[in-house]
């Protein structure tokens, strides 16, 4: 299984500022809760209005659960931290979680394409692959043929230069492996296509067979 | 619950009243919450679960096992949840036909009229 990307580990380790208990009930529900508000943005100004959110109520959240969590502590004890600590200490996570996530979330990708294929790197990950378990569902015809006559068509080699729009990860003279993302009514999808024309121009249409598709959710 | 006494912070009424109709995971929560609120009421994760623990805790909501979907954990209003929510309903519902009677709402709408 492939590692998540860095903001959805850098979420996973947020976490852990939240007691045990409550990480152990509800930390991979929230995980999940935050991938389904990331799959259904459009734009990267959206996801990063949704990250804003969520880095934004993680301090108050925190301090509250882990106050509840305290339930052992004395109201003696518990008075002594001033709401001013607690602003500061607000505020510094505040800080500090929305630098490492947004930081994260904008860096470009870290895999490294094969020295054959010829990828253009996305502002963000393709969703596809952000997960290693994208379930399979069904993919209407129109999709199938959007993607094998456009997606795995723009994916090119070495010397081609052209626009991509497909993304792949590895690819081994023959078969690419990859995902390709489209707004509106295409979605994202992961993909493996075949190249079935021995040629190295810019023109692929036509000359790669998916074998594999699987759209994201 | 006290009929004229309101017992649910606000975030937790609106879960409740977002389970009314059928069991939703929890972005469908958070969906639901924002459309009902007019956009008012933006949760993200970790409120939300904040706010389900505390249903939980109390009995008003269940988790739900669901077999399409796996992944997601589902909730729906338990009986408790279904009685709390109803008297919450109740008193808002008391609560506005108060102020009709005062008119205290005619500056928020002219068109409302004393009962």
């Amino acid at each position: 299984m492939s590692k998540a990307p860095k903001p959805y580990r850098i979420y996973r380790a947020l976490l852990y500022l939240y007691p045990k208990a409550h990480r152990k009930a509800y930390g991979e529900q929230m995980v999940q809760t935050l991938d389904d508000i990331l799959a259904d943005q459009h734009d990267i100004s959206e996801k990063i209005m949704v990250w804003i959110r969520v880095v934004s109520e993680l301090p108050l959240n925190v301090i509250e659960e882990n106050i509840n969590n305290l339930g052992e502590m004395s109201m003696g004890k518990l008075s002594k931290i001033s709401s001013k600590q607690l602003t500061i200490g607000a505020g510094v996570v505040i800080l500090v979680t929305a630098g490492v996530v947004l930081g994260m979330h904008l860096r470009k990708p870290d895999y490294t394409p094969t020295s054959l294929a010829k990828v253009e790197h996305a502002a963000t990950l393709p969703k596809c692959l952000q997960t290693a378990d994208n379930p399979n569902i069904p993919i209407s015809a129109e999709d199938r043929a959007f993607i094998e006559n456009n997606a795995a068509g723009s994916i090119i080699d070495v010397p081609a230069g052209t626009n991509v729009t497909a993304y792949f990860k590895t690819y081994d003279g023959t078969t690419a492996t990859g995902s390709s993302v489209y707004s509106g009514k295409f979605g994202s999808y992961n993909f493996s296509a075949k190249k079935t024309a021995d040629n190295s121009t810019n023109s692929y249409v036509g000359g790669w067979k998916i074998t594999r598709l699987e759209a994201c959710r | 619950m006290n009929k004229d006494q309101s017992q649910l912070p606000k975030v937790a009424f609106s879960i409740l009243l977002a389970l009314s109709l059928r069991e939703r995971h929890g972005y469908e929560i958070i969906k639901q919450v924002e459309e009902d609120s007019n956009g008012k009421i933006k949760l993200g994760p970790g409120a939300l679960y904040t706010s389900i623990k505390q249903l939980h805790g109390r009995g008003l909501i269940l988790e739900v096992a669901h077999k399409d979907d796996t992944r997601r954990r589902y909730y729906k209003l338990s009986g408790a949840g279904r009685k709390v929510l109803d008297e919450e309903l109740l008193y808002y519902e008391n609560a506005v036909a108060l102020a009709r009677k005062r008119q205290a709402l005619n500056h928020i709408n002219p068109h409302v009229q004393g009962a």
